[in-house]
């Protein structure tokens, strides 16, 4: 079916998300949620999708009242096969958003914060933990670094440690595989813009597998790391074949002889790991709380926000923002990204120490993109765009809504967009 | 409204849910976070640094000239 596939590298997954034939019903309900008009078929007849549109989002699958769309990668069995395999290690990198969803799983209410049963039923499970909020964290310190750098660029003319020119502004954030594969396959000439930082979950697998081997006191070969990710396209960003970093490194340090590995062996969806537990029999909801092992599940409440649109924003915001003035933001809750409406906008004032002058930074911040992102990416490819940095994430909501996560209401969650037509509401 | 599920009740109670990890944390500020500093000291060297470009950064592949997988 994907012989004919041609946005896709060699030993990439050639999309996540295939319809069912025999599920669909053709009632469309899925195109309103493409982002890029992947789906075909007309209205009454079976729907599919094409690969190369496709960003494996899985938002259809999530908004299909039928069930139709399914993954076509499932690691379930062999991420249990590694746990029962006592020459493994296997690390769960475990993202912010599915903390507050897996419980819905579970039979907690949506929203719960189950940070430390989540911990407990990994641990029963034989996980060990990377909190993958620990590398939102660090992304903010690459991301954001790259940011000021990229501003003082703008403004001051400031050059890298090598001479090189900064890149452009705006700076999208490229934490949102699903958003990396849109400019990739539509937008190419806008790539410079693209902080050129890893996703959390990428720096984590190479991290986990570098620095990790010392953590763990195992070799990288034995240390399994699973992305437990809110998100399908996740799935897709691990078999991306430029990410085996960790192994590039330890062949050169002469801690690798063995075949390359990824720095992501794996990636389970929120839906996945709840499909775990249950074949291990772990109650989710009957854990009690408890607290991560190592350094690498220590976060601060701005990697925890890393899910919600807005989050990687404000995040980056504290730390622009103590970087450049020498001072803390006060307060910390930086309300104007914050909240549903589809672009946020926000402009702040710092005087940067290092050249003690005002600096105003245009900020913006755009989820659902399927109807949010053109008119901002028209203005970046115009040169008229005002803003300075863009935090992109595919999904409406952020990652909270991603295409891993528990499916709401019996696969009906999209009526909710049609609830004005009916009476009785 | 009993019987339809709103997408924006859901996506309201999660949100809620991180924010309330940020609002209990002890450091909300990702360049305070201990730990993260302990890899920069112990391995990593700097942000933006030379094993920072080789490990936690990326670069992009224009997918639109006919990719053969």
């Amino acid at each position: 079916m994907n012989a004919t596939a041609k946005t896709y590298q060699a030993g990439e997954i050639p999309g996540v998300i295939a319809i069912r034939a025999s599920d669909c019903k053709g009632c469309d309900a899925c195109k309103r949620h493409c982002p890029t008009g992947a789906i075909t078929g007309a209205f009454g007849a079976t729907h599919s999708i094409d690969v190369d549109a496709c960003l494996s989002c899985g938002q259809c699958l999530i908004n299909c009242p039928f069930g139709a769309p399914y993954e076509t990668a499932d690691s379930v069995e062999n991420v249990l096969a590694r746990l029962q395999d006592r020459t493994s290690t296997v690390v769960g990198i475990i993202a912010p958003a599915v903390r507050v969803a897996i419980g819905e799983d579970f039979g907690l209410p949506a929203g719960t914060l189950a940070t430390g049963k989540l911990y407990t039923a990994m641990k029963k499970a034989g996980f060990e933990i990377f909190d993958n909020n620990f590398a939102a964290d660090l992304t903010i310190m690459e991301e954001g670094s790259e940011f000021i750098a990229r501003a003082r660029g703008a403004v001051f003319g400031e050059k890298g440690a090598h001479g090189e020119a900064a890149g452009p502004l705006p700076q999208f954030t490229s934490c949102c595989p699903a958003w990396v594969r849109f400019v990739e396959t539509k937008y190419p000439s806008l790539i410079p813009h693209l902080s050129s930082a890893k996703s959390p979950q990428q720096m984590a697998g190479a991290v986990a597998k570098t620095y990790g081997t010392k953590v763990w006191n195992k070799p990288a070969d034995r240390l399994y790391t699973v992305g437990i990710m809110p998100c399908t396209a996740k799935k897709l960003e691990a078999s991306r074949p430029e990410f085996n970093q960790a192994f590039l490194y330890n062949r050169r340090n002469n801690t690798a002889a063995g075949a390359a590995y990824p720095d992501v062996d794996a990636v389970l969806t929120t839906r996945d790991l709840s499909r775990l537990f249950k074949k291990l029999n772990i109650d989710l909801a009957a854990q009690k709380d408890s607290a991560g092992d190592t350094l690498l599940a220590d976060y601060t409440g701005a990697g925890a926000i890393f899910g919600n649109t807005g989050g990687v924003m404000e995040a980056a915001v504290r730390t622009a923002c103590a970087v450049i003035t020498g001072k803390e933001l006060t307060p910390l809750d930086f309300r104007p990204v914050r909240g549903l409406k589809g672009v946020k906008s926000a402009s702040v004032t710092l005087c940067d120490a290092k050249y003690n002058q005002d600096v105003t930074l245009h900020l913006a911040v755009v989820h659902n993109i399927a109807q949010n992102i053109d008119p901002l990416l028209r203005d970046v490819l115009a040169g008229t765009s005002p803003y300075h940095f863009i935090e992109v994430m595919n999904c409406p909501g952020g990652c909270v809504n991603g295409g891993g996560q528990p499916v709401y209401g019996n696969g009906s969650s999209w009526l909710g967009a049609i609830r004005p037509w009916f009476a009785w509401n | 409204r009993t019987i339809v599920a709103s997408n924006n009740d859901y996506i309201r109670a999660r949100t809620k849910g991180l924010y309330q990890d940020d609002a209990r944390a002890a450091v909300r500020v990702s360049h305070a976070n201990k730990s993260v500093a302990r890899y920069y000291r112990e391995f990593g060297g700097e942000p933006l640094g030379h094993l920072s470009h080789e490990l936690l950064h990326t670069s992009y592949i224009n997918r639109t000239k006919g990719l053969v997988s």
